[in-house]
């Protein structure tokens, strides 16, 4: 099933590691689709394997004997896993883009913001130095950083997280590229500043056309942000939804209790609501439903077989009882 | 009062290297403030702004520039070392992130057996008893007992870190963004134990965190710490819709703030700089929306309003 008017399309994903003489599935069988100018969030855990997967989009593991891979990561029809470095190359960040959560450790203290930024530009579209400075000028003015000379002569380490975190946007999206994947941006800022720093994204990436997809743990950020969310629950992406319908049409019971706990609001008897028990390993090796041990709802089916979903494309769940789930509401 | 605070003050002394120039920081500064006994009390500020320094202040940690922390009655500022490892017990902080708080090296019996031999003098048998009282009472397995901590989720550490602080038996706990690094899916067990061991043995917590839902919800009253100054007191159920400082209006969303850029000028920022040095004008100026000339110049004083205490010369205006 190849999409032609995907822009990213991952299919049947799979990614395990092999250690020990085990072979660990870090993610499986994902399948996830992004068309141009839509923007896609992607919630789960920690160890849910959501950086691993933005890290396979972008091929910035090293797949050798210890990391295997199944299926494909289609890029305009282009399978990235099965691309040359050539090929990779000219797609890092010039096509597609990303940005990680702690700024300062994903730039260079020894160089000013101005030669960084200017590197990627030489480097993907050829233009000349006096071009790229007049070109990060305008970025710099787009995102708020002003005046834009004081931040392109500055070092990494003289400005604050926010100012770091929007001079990785800028470095990022200066390209033009058609996907930004955002991992976890504003886990690491302040409330206000990471608002402020959504918003310039959000208006900047809308004139651009660039899709989003954006990794985060907090279902609350990410809601705001994106039309359509991916839930994603030790390695398994159990439920695709558009975050209009949240979370009264969040079929999977796993994403309605994280809703539920994203809010913070005590109950009648004053309790927090939690989810008992914890995520499992990789090295468990489960056949069933991984939020089998977890679930209210579960039966003996879930542990014996993995749940499938009909189609996987718009909305849907992959849960055994989300019949049931539908028909009580 | 359980814990009270008189004009404490911190200030760090950072000299620029390049220009040599030695600035003052007031990490903390002019802090009055009382926590009633029983009862969790919350401490929200962005990072910076001097909300671990108080918290560390409170338990006598750090050595204030100025000012008296009185706890129980007790001068905790006067006390001499030693008088204050007796005391020690009675307040106890549990810290943000578990990997750094806790030895790696020692088993998890070890870490929350130490400070019961070393504090109350319990023999090897006590202590095993206690031990697993403890961890019976903040949920986790007796059999992690002999695991290390590299062993444990990050939820189950936290539990380890409650408990260490919990096994003296004290009356007020610091809690430094106890539940912050954890999963929302697991946090909410953390802060229900919390609520339950606040419950069983009467403690009050310093609850300081900046994720403004959480806080909201645990806590009895709420401070709002800006720049090393509490800018406003008010019950947790009114803060979202009845506060009247301009920043906690921000902060849930009310209204924009005069971002931080554009840059302010020089002359603006000659004004800033002044402002934070020698703290006669309010440190929120520059960055409020409602800012007048009397800003820059007066620092204001906490004014009683119907919900609380606030800092800030226009909170009659501000609604």
């Amino acid at each position: 099933m190849l999409i032609m008017n995907d822009l990213l399309s991952i299919q049947n994903f799979s990614l395990a590691i092999h250690y020990e003489n085990r072979i660990l599935p870090i993610l499986h069988e994902i399948n996830l689709h992004i068309e141009t100018g839509e923007r896609v969030g992607l919630v789960g855990e920690s160890g849910s394997g959501k950086s691993s997967l933005a890290k396979a989009i972008l091929r910035l593991h090293e797949f050798n004997y210890s990391l295997l891979t199944e299926g494909g990561i289609f890029y305009k029809g282009e399978n990235l896993l099965g691309m040359d470095a050539h090929g990779i190359n000219s797609i890092r960040g010039n096509e597609i883009s990303i940005v990680f959560q702690d700024p300062l450790s994903s730039m260079n203290p020894m160089f000013k913001v101005r030669k960084q930024i200017a590197e990627v530009l030489i480097h993907h579209k050829g233009v000349s130095h006096s071009d790229a400075d007049d070109l990060i000028y305008d970025t710099f003015r787009e995102l708020h950083l002003t005046p834009p000379e004081r931040f392109m002569n500055a070092y990494p380490f003289q400005l604050s997280g926010g100012q770091c975190q929007r001079v990785m946007i800028a470095m990022a999206l200066i390209t033009v590229p058609k996907l930004l994947i955002a991992d976890e941006i504003t886990s690491s800022l302040d409330a206000i500043i990471s608002e402020e720093i959504l918003e310039l994204l959000d208006s900047y990436s809308r004139k651009q056309g660039t899709s989003v997809l954006m990794i985060s743990h907090n279902l609350h950020t990410v809601r705001k942000f994106v039309d359509r969310i991916g839930i994603l629950y030790a390695g398994q992406l159990v439920e695709c939804l558009n975050c209009y319908y949240l979370p009264e049409r969040a079929w999977h019971p796993y994403t309605r209790a994280l809703f539920y706990c994203a809010d913070a609001k005590r109950d009648e008897k004053g309790r927090f609501k939690s989810i008992d028990g914890y995520p499992p390993k990789p090295e468990m090796n489960i056949k069933g439903c991984p939020f089998y041990s977890r679930c209210e709802y579960h039966t003996d089916i879930c542990r014996e077989e993995m749940p499938s979903s009909e189609t996987e494309t718009g909305d849907w769940v992959k849960c055994h009882h989300a019949d049931q789930i539908r028909n009580e509401q | 009062m359980l814990l009270q605070t008189e004009n404490l003050t911190k200030t760090y002394l950072r000299v620029s290297p390049i220009t040599r120039k030695v600035r003052r920081v007031h990490a903390v500064k002019d802090i009055n403030f009382s926590i009633p006994h029983n009862c969790i009390y919350g401490l929200i500020g962005e990072t910076g702004h001097g909300k671990s320094t108080f918290g560390r202040l409170a338990l006598a940690l750090e050595t204030p520039t100025s000012g008296k922390v009185f706890f129980d009655g007790i001068e905790l500022t006067a006390l001499s070392k030693n008088k204050l490892r007796k005391l020690r017990p009675k307040f106890q902080m549990v810290f943000q992130s578990p990997d750094s708080a806790l030895n790696p090296k020692q088993r998890i019996s070890e870490i929350i057996g130490y400070p019961l031999r070393f504090q109350m003098g319990y023999s090897r048998r006590q202590v095993n008893w206690a031990v697993r009282e403890m961890l019976e009472k903040v949920q986790l397995d007796i059999r992690y007992a002999e695991s290390y901590p590299r062993e444990l989720s990050g939820g189950q550490k936290q539990r380890v870190e409650i408990a260490r602080a919990l096994s003296l038996g004290p009356k007020f706990l610091v809690a430094d963004e106890p539940a912050s690094s954890l999963d929302a899916s697991i946090r909410g067990r953390i802060l229900n134990l919390l609520l339950k061991l606040k419950e069983e043995h009467s403690l009050t917590i310093l609850f300081i965190g900046h994720n403004l839902e959480v806080i909201e919800s645990i806590c009895d009253t709420i401070s709002v710490i800006y720049k090393g100054s509490i800018i406003e007191t008010i019950a947790a159920d009114k803060i979202r819709f009845e506060s009247r400082h301009p920043y906690t209006r921000a902060l849930f969303g009310h209204f924009r703030l005069k971002t931080l850029n554009p840059e302010p000028s020089s002359a603006a920022k000659r004004k800033i700089n002044a402002v934070e040095e020698e703290t006669t004008g309010c440190r929120f100026s520059w960055q409020c929306p409602f800012v007048g000339d009397r800003c820059w110049k007066d620092f204001p004083e906490l004014t009683k309003f119907n919900a609380g205490e606030v800092r800030c010369h226009f909170f009659e205006e501000i609604w």
